[in-house]
């Protein structure tokens, strides 16, 4: 995953920089309305069951997850991929050894 | 039938709701063509003359409106204004339904993706009160991209594969959606390293895209190409459709698709071993964030090809 890394770049700085911006962007595209109306059918459609209370993103060796509590109160922890930048974030985060410990922030 | 006038024509006559309903009508379909700057002009024109008629039901149908636009144009901060109050005041389920998918939309793009999920879930549940296919397979897919930005890939592609199988069923033209999700579940698959079927699905909303002259989503569809072949190891075959993506980019002022384009070329060059072409398409990218000066030697530093996701 990693090349040859140079020295010459002054990771820290880089890493605050980078997490200060935190230029998340967004994953799949959104349809938006049509020009036909409404068609009126019927068909059922299955809603997945909350997922509770909004998810806390925490890091876990450096790689980005987000914590989700399900409805029956037990947690489920999932890859956060949200984005390039997240990823450039979690990569930069690893490589200054920060983030082997779970750090949770409410996004 | 109200006569067309060019954007920005407000003028002291008096407006009538078919002239609303008219410039409603010809801003979705700027949307379509991907024409942001005539959508958003529309837009505008559609605000004014429902403020002029001072009429609740079409001001917010204009909020819903702008919303749309805005979003397309890859702005969500500015497009979550004014929906809640819609939500919170309607009382149409048809504007609710609206109201509750772009503020889901607005606040999954500024990953508050807990309370984008909140609000999707409201806008299905109108839709299935409205006995309303289109928007129950449009919150399907929004579900997909919910889940997709919480990485959860399989929940992701049993959410798109509902709203293509929708949409599918239902009668008439509806080739502009279905190249959305097809490209959303694509890329869902490349990501899950089914490269066969995340191809297929990608050349399949490529060519509807084109055959309609949505030009927003060939950009899109060209630019996740790009993305799988860089993915499978195959830098020349991504170059044509990474270029492709960046000329649409440039031509429809789509500054999202513009950023992943020349992340894309950047990373094709270094992988090819163009170094002054690496350092072009590097240098733009860097141009979009000033405020983290040295993401250029960072990526020259670190191939993150195979960990990033797009859009």
């Amino acid at each position: 995953m990693t090349r040859v890394l140079r020295r010459t770049v002054p990771l820290l700085l880089l890493a605050t920089l980078v997490l200060s911006a935190n230029p998340v962007q967004s994953g799949g595209r959104d349809v938006p309305e049509s020009q036909l109306p409404g068609s009126g059918g019927t068909t059922s459609t299955a809603w997945p069951a909350p997922c509770g209370d909004e998810p806390v993103l925490v890091w876990v060796g450096g790689v980005p997850y987000t914590v989700s509590l399900n409805p029956d109160g037990s947690a489920q922890l999932e890859p956060s991929l949200v984005g390039v930048w997240d990823h450039l974030l979690a990569e930069t985060a690893r490589l200054i050894g920060f983030g082997d410990t779970v750090e949770g922030s409410c996004p | 039938m109200p006569v067309p006038r060019p954007p920005g024509a407000i003028t002291d006559v008096p407006m009538t709701r078919a002239d609303y309903t008219d410039l409603e009508r010809r801003c979705r379909a700027a949307v379509h063509r991907g024409a942001l700057q005539e959508s958003r002009d529309l837009a505008t024109e559609a605000a004014a003359v429902a403020e002029q008629l001072a009429d609740a039901d079409l001001m917010e149908r204009s909020t819903t409106l702008r919303s749309m636009v805005l979003l397309e144009a890859g702005d969500p901060v500015a497009a979550e204004h004014g929906l809640r109050e819609v939500l919170l005041a309607t009382a149409d389920d048809g504007t609710a339904c609206r109201a509750a998918f772009y503020l889901a939309s607005s606040l999954r793009r500024q990953g508050k993706v807990g309370r984008a999920l909140v609000f999707a879930q409201r806008a299905g549940e109108k839709a299935a009160s409205l006995r309303d296919s289109v928007w129950k397979a449009r919150c399907q897919n929004l579900l997909g991209n919910i889940h997709l930005n919480k990485g959860d890939l399989e929940a992701a592609d049993r959410a798109y594969g509902r709203a293509l199988k929708l949409w599918t069923r239902l009668e008439g033209d509806h080739r502009f959606a279905l190249a959305i999700v097809r490209d959303n579940l694509g890329y869902c698959r490349i990501l899950r390293r089914r490269f066969r079927s995340g191809l297929t699905l990608l050349n399949e909303a490529l060519a509807t895209a084109r055959a309609i002259g949505d030009r927003r989503t060939e950009a899109e569809c060209s630019q996740d190409i790009a993305h799988a072949q860089l993915t499978r190891g195959q830098a020349g075959a991504a170059r044509p459709f990474a270029l492709s993506a960046l000329r649409l980019a440039e031509e429809g002022g789509y500054r999202d698709v513009l950023q992943n384009a020349c992340y894309l070329l950047g990373e094709i060059a270094r992988l090819e071993q163009h170094d002054d072409e690496c350092e072009h398409y590097f240098n733009r990218l860097q141009a979009f964030f000033p405020q983290v000066p040295r993401l250029r030697e960072f990526l020259r530093a670190f191939d993150i090809s195979s960990i990033l996701t797009l859009h």
